[in-house]
């Protein structure tokens, strides 16, 4: 287990969703349901408190891995989360990145967290800034609509730049 | 829509409270252009469902 207080909130994205709360739940964690609203990636996650915790890609191979941090559902959820499956982004440290599931009148609040363990550059929070929308709002039309939404993908300007940087000079490894 | 709570620890009441007003209001939003529903406040309750 790795210590979660070194890790502080970067980046946040609130939406509210019209779903019964066990059925938004469901559709975090289960991979019928994320290949839908997640770029096809399917979650596979062992569910429990140091299970593992993976997104493949389309192909079966591993885009993200991680470790289960905290598993209380129907409400929340934390993983650590490593970018296994692109160039480069491997070989930064690993981010935190929580689900909060509450019921908030007679819909469902559910908030993303990410979470950094160093002073991560603007540029790459950016990537998650650009893609967390994306699947949170794909998501929700799944769950009200049957249906995600057709949304560009791409990294926003910068970003792999900004990758590449920041592994070639490791500033976590500083201070 | 991104909120960044740097400076909120988490749990912070204030970071509760800016999760609420616009995220209620963008979602309302999409939820009437794809379904021709809007949300209700939750502060009508957990019987309010879609208008």
């Amino acid at each position: 287990m790795i210590d979660v207080n070194k890790f502080k909130p970067k980046t946040v994205y609130v939406t509210y969703i019209a779903a019964p709360l066990d059925k938004v739940w469901q559709a975090l964690i289960d991979p019928a349901f994320t290949k839908q609203y997640f770029f096809g990636f399917a979650i596979d996650i062992e569910p429990r408190k140091g299970g593992a915790f993976r997104l493949l890609a389309p192909d079966g191979s591993t885009h993200v891995s991680g470790e289960v941090q905290e598993w209380s559902p129907p409400h929340r959820l934390c993983v650590t989360w490593h970018v296994a499956g692109a160039k480069d982004f491997g070989e930064l440290p690993e981010c935190l990145v929580s689900y909060d599931v509450v019921q908030s009148g007679g819909s469902v609040q559910v908030t993303m967290t990410e979470s950094h363990s160093w002073d991560v550059p603007e540029a790459i929070l950016k990537g998650g800034q650009s893609g967390w929308p994306k699947i949170l709002s794909s998501l929700k039309s799944v769950l009200e609509i049957g249906r995600p939404l057709s949304i560009a993908t791409g990294m926003p300007d910068g970003f792999l730049e900004a990758v590449r940087r920041a592994v070639a000079e490791k500033p976590w490894l500083k201070g | 829509m991104t909120a960044r709570p740097d400076q909120f620890p988490i749990g912070s009441e204030v970071f509760i409270h800016i999760s609420g007003g616009w995220p209620q209001v963008l979602s309302s939003l999409k939820s009437f252009l794809e379904t021709g529903k809007g949300m209700m406040a939750p502060w009508h309750g957990e019987k309010a469902e879609v208008a």
